[in-house]
Parts: C-alpha cells; sequence; structure tokens
C-alpha cells in the first residue's frame, strides 16, 4: 500500500476502522497481526502527514482565465 | 408540602425562562408598528412593537443600531429580526432586535421568501444532500475579500491550531453589484485549480442585509448546492441568515468559527494517534495471554488422552508464535518484544524436540521440511524419521487415506 497519495483524512479514518475491526470481533491471530501492523503503518503515516508543510498560505490568482498559485496572501 | 420539591428564587425564576425562550426564539422575524420610540444617549434605542390586537416590548442595542444605516421611527411599519427574551432585573419579556427592515421596501423581502420558498421545493436545501465536511482536512479553500479582517482571522486560527493544514486564499469581492459574478468565479476557480481542496470557507464580515444581500442571489445559491468540494459559510454574525447559508453544507456563525470547525488542533491529534498506538499494542498483548490460558487448559485436559493430536495443535500454535514474534521483531516494538521474549521462553516447553524427548518420531521430507497432514506424499518418496537419538531413512510404499 502506497501512502504517498492516500489523504490524512483518509488514513485517519481507515485507522478508526482497523481499530473498530480489532475491537468487534475475534479475529485470528495471522488476521489481528496483519491489522495490528497495518494500524501502526497508519498511525506513522499520519503523524508524518502532521509534520509536514507547516502554515503554507497561498493564494489562487485569476488573470485572464489562467489560474496560478503563488505563495503568501 | 413535599420538601424535595425545589423551590427558586424569582432571579432563577426568570433566567429559566428567559434560557427556555432564548432557544426557542432565537432567530425570528416579526412584522409590527413601531410605537414609543425613545433612544438614550448610551446609543441603545427603545420601543415597543405593536399590530391591532397585540405588542411587544422591543430593544435595539447601540451596536446593532449602528449597522441599521437609519433611526427607525414612531409609525413605520417593519419587519425585524431577533430574538425573544426576559430582562431578568425586571422580569420583562422582550425582544432583542438585530435587524431592522422598513416594510415599504418589503418587495426585497418578499423576493426572498418567495425565492427561499422556490429553492426549498427543489431540495437545493435538503439536508441529505449535504455533503460532508472533512474532520481532518490538508487543504482549505478560503474565497473572501483580500482586504479586512476576515481573511486574518482565519489565518491565525487555522495556523494555531492546525500548522500542518495549507490554506489557500481565492479573493473575491463580497459586496456590490458585481460580488455574485466574483464569488461564483472564485468557487469555479477553486474547483479548477490543481490542488485539490478538502473544503472551502465562504466568508465575509457582518454588514446590514442589503451589504450581503449579493449571498441571496439565485445563481450564487445555486452553485453552491452544486460543489463537489463541501463549502462552509460564515456570512456576516450569527443573526444574518443569508440564502447561501441554507445551500451551503454547513453554516458557521463567524469566519473565525468555520476555520475552527475545520482545524483539529495539531496537539491533541498527536496525542490521539499515541493512544491509538497504545491500543493496538494492547490487542495484541491479550490475544496472547488469551491463547497461553488456552494452552495451560489443554495441557491439563486433553492432552494426556490424545496425545498426538495435542502434539499437532501444539507444534501449529508454536509455528504461528514463532511467526508473531518474527513479525514483531520487524516491526520493532521494544515493549511488547520485551514481553514476548518472556513468553517465547514459556514456549519452549513446547519445542518439538521436547516431545521426541518422551518417545515420538517426526517425518522430514528430503529438503528438511517437516511432513504434516497437507504435506504431499507418493510412493517411492524417500522420508526420514527423526527420533530422539536416531534418524531412519525410510521409503513410502503406498499411501492411502484414513
Amino acid at each position: 500500500m502506497s501512502n504517498k497519495e492516500i489523504s490524512f483524512e483518509v488514513s485517519m479514518l481507515s485507522l478508526e476502522k482497523v481499530i473498530e475491526k480489532l475491537e468487534s470481533s475475534s479475529t485470528s491471530l495471522d488476521e489481528m497481526v496483519q491489522l495490528y501492523e497495518e494500524g501502526i503503518k497508519l498511525t506513522h503515516s499520519c503523524k508524518s502527514k502532521l509534520a509536514a508543510a507547516e502554515e503554507r498560505i497561498t493564494t489562487l490568482v485569476n488573470e485572464k482565465d489562467e489560474l496560478k498559485e503563488v505563495p503568501g496572501i | 408540602m413535599n420538601t424535595e420539591q425545589t423551590i427558586l428564587s424569582v432571579s432563577q425564576l426568570n433566567n429559566q425562562a428567559k434560557f427556555l425562550l432564548e432557544n426557542k426564539f432565537s432567530h425570528v422575524w416579526v412584522e409590527g408598528e413601531i410605537s414609543s420610540l425613545r433612544q438614550y444617549s448610551s446609543g441603545h434605542i427603545y420601543f415597543t412593537l405593536k399590530d391591532a390586537t397585540g405588542e411587544i416590548s422591543s430593544v435595539l442595542f447601540a451596536h446593532d443600531a449602528k449597522k441599521l444605516g437609519f433611526i427607525p421611527e414612531n409609525g413605520q411599519k417593519v419587519i425585524m429580526f431577533g430574538g425573544v427574551s426576559i430582562y431578568s432585573p425586571r422580569g420583562q419579556f422582550q425582544f432583542n432586535v438585530k435587524s431592522i427592515h422598513i416594510s415599504g421596501k418589503g418587495d426585497l423581502w418578499e423576493a426572498y421568501e418567495r425565492l427561499k420558498r422556490k429553492l426549498e421545493s427543489e431540495g437545493i436545501f435538503d439536508p441529505s444532500q449535504k455533503k460532508k465536511i472533512p474532520a481532518y482536512p490538508q487543504k482549505i479553500g478560503v474565497i473572501t475579500s483580500v482586504d479586512g479582517s476576515v481573511i486574518q482571522d482565519i489565518i491565525n486560527v487555522i495556523t494555531r491550531r492546525s500548522p500542518h493544514i495549507q490554506i489557500m486564499l481565492r479573493p473575491s469581492l463580497v459586496q456590490g453589484d458585481s460580488a455574485v459574478e466574483s464569488l461564483i468565479q472564485g468557487i469555479e476557480d477553486i474547483h479548477a485549480c490543481s490542488s485539490q481542496m478538502d473544503a472551502i470557507i465562504i466568508g465575509r464580515g457582518g454588514g446590514s442585509m442589503e451589504d450581503l444581500w449579493c449571498f441571496n442571489d439565485e445563481r450564487l445559491v445555486r452553485v453552491i448546492a452544486n460543489s463537489k468540494i463541501p463549502i462552509i459559510s460564515a456570512v456576516g454574525h450569527e443573526t444574518d441568515f443569508t440564502l447561501s447559508d441554507f445551500a451551503s453544507d454547513l453554516r458557521a456563525p463567524t469566519p473565525s468559527a468555520a476555520a475552527e470547525l475545520l482545524s483539529p488542533v495539531r496537539d491533541d491529534l498527536y496525542q490521539y494517534l499515541d493512544e491509538q498506538e497504545e491500543r493496538l499494542l494492547g490487542f495484541i498483548q491479550s490475544y496472547i495471554l488469551n491463547q497461553y490460558q488456552t494452552i495451560e487448559m489443554a495441557i491439563l485436559s486433553y492432552g494426556f488422552h490424545k496425545p498426538e493430536v495435542f502434539f499437532d495443535q501444539q507444534k501449529e500454535k508454536y509455528n504461528n508464535f514463532t511467526n508473531v514474534l518474527v513479525n514483531l521483531a520487524q516491526s520493532s516494538v521494544d515493549k511488547l518484544k520485551k514481553k514476548l521474549e518472556i513468553e517465547y521462553e514459556k514456549l519452549q516447553v513446547l519445542n518439538p524436540k521436547d516431545i521426541l524427548k518422551r518417545g515420538y518420531s517426526l517425518a522430514f521430507d528430503e529438503d528438511g521440511k517437516i511432513i504434516n497432514t497437507d504435506s504431499p506424499l507418493k510412493k517411492g518418496d524417500n522420508i526420514n524419521l527423526h527420533f530422539s537419538d536416531r534418524i531412519a531413512n525410510t521409503t513410502i510404499n503406498k499411501v492411502e487415506k484414513k
């Protein structure tokens, strides 16, 4: 599973689902270990997403129907 | 008299009644005629609003009066917006006026109501059509004026709470004749832009209902309702409701409130993620503890009667646990590893070699792999039987189902 393109929102919701699964059903050992690993992977990718992109503010400018995203406001 | 019965003080009764009324009648339009109007030096305006059969004391506070742009007069027929409350010190039932519109200009309001009903009947405001506001957005588009406090308020709130969230401003007019076109273009530009926004805030500061009028434009309302990206409207102040508010996916009372709704505090998120890691670990630990209890029980009962079945089961468990240990070692979770090492030692009791010492044998194929029920066997295969003290090489003569 490549985490590059998966949004923070999706990762957080997937994590909730993993925990829910572990909580609700009696899973086999294999499944449990798999869920555990998936969960840990998700928490790590969420944390790295939180750490990335500090305070990026841009302005979307429309110049004669050409859209440009420029830094700052 | 029941001594359990609460006896209220006058103030308590007033306050409870006030609370009830304010909840029930917080956003009300009421029509009538102004009388007994007096304005105090504080700027507050007091008057009575009446119709043919009733009247209500009304107060327009100075800061709202300033926004009106005109001073109401006795005898004027008006439509007022505001909420009902009780002035506790005097137990007086009154209408707190937020804005006043002269009925003579009523055409505007009739048009507003007509359009509202029309859009309503088309399902434009239908709650089931609302898009879900993302709980953890990464990129937020903001459509508002580049001047003024709105964009600054939004930036302040979001960068303070969620420095991981990116903000993209799409400057727009928010007042006047060209505002509608500008706002629509803004929404379309954000949809067309290469950075995918998770949500859009459309905001402007408070103003008179006339200032906010562009947000009642039918075309704008439709564009908002049809937006692919969830839109939070934060237009005006708490008391002004525009049709854009009804069409958006969520209405925030102020631009800062909109920003807050979209920005979970980052430290809380870190803490949440730490807690989830602990929980994940906990699931595995308690599972393993459970399994041990099962094994212990098996040792006490079943194994004694059917040793060969018991052995197969334990071998399977042993293999599984070994896998778990390998996996967890890779995931480098030291705490769990330490715990598992202790448990691994306990598992050594189940090592097949120990069982060989008790007089059983194990069969291995030519590659040295253990033969179990799933292994393919055919006539002529060479297999090795391992005893605790010797190995016998044998050839299979016949394989038949049991």
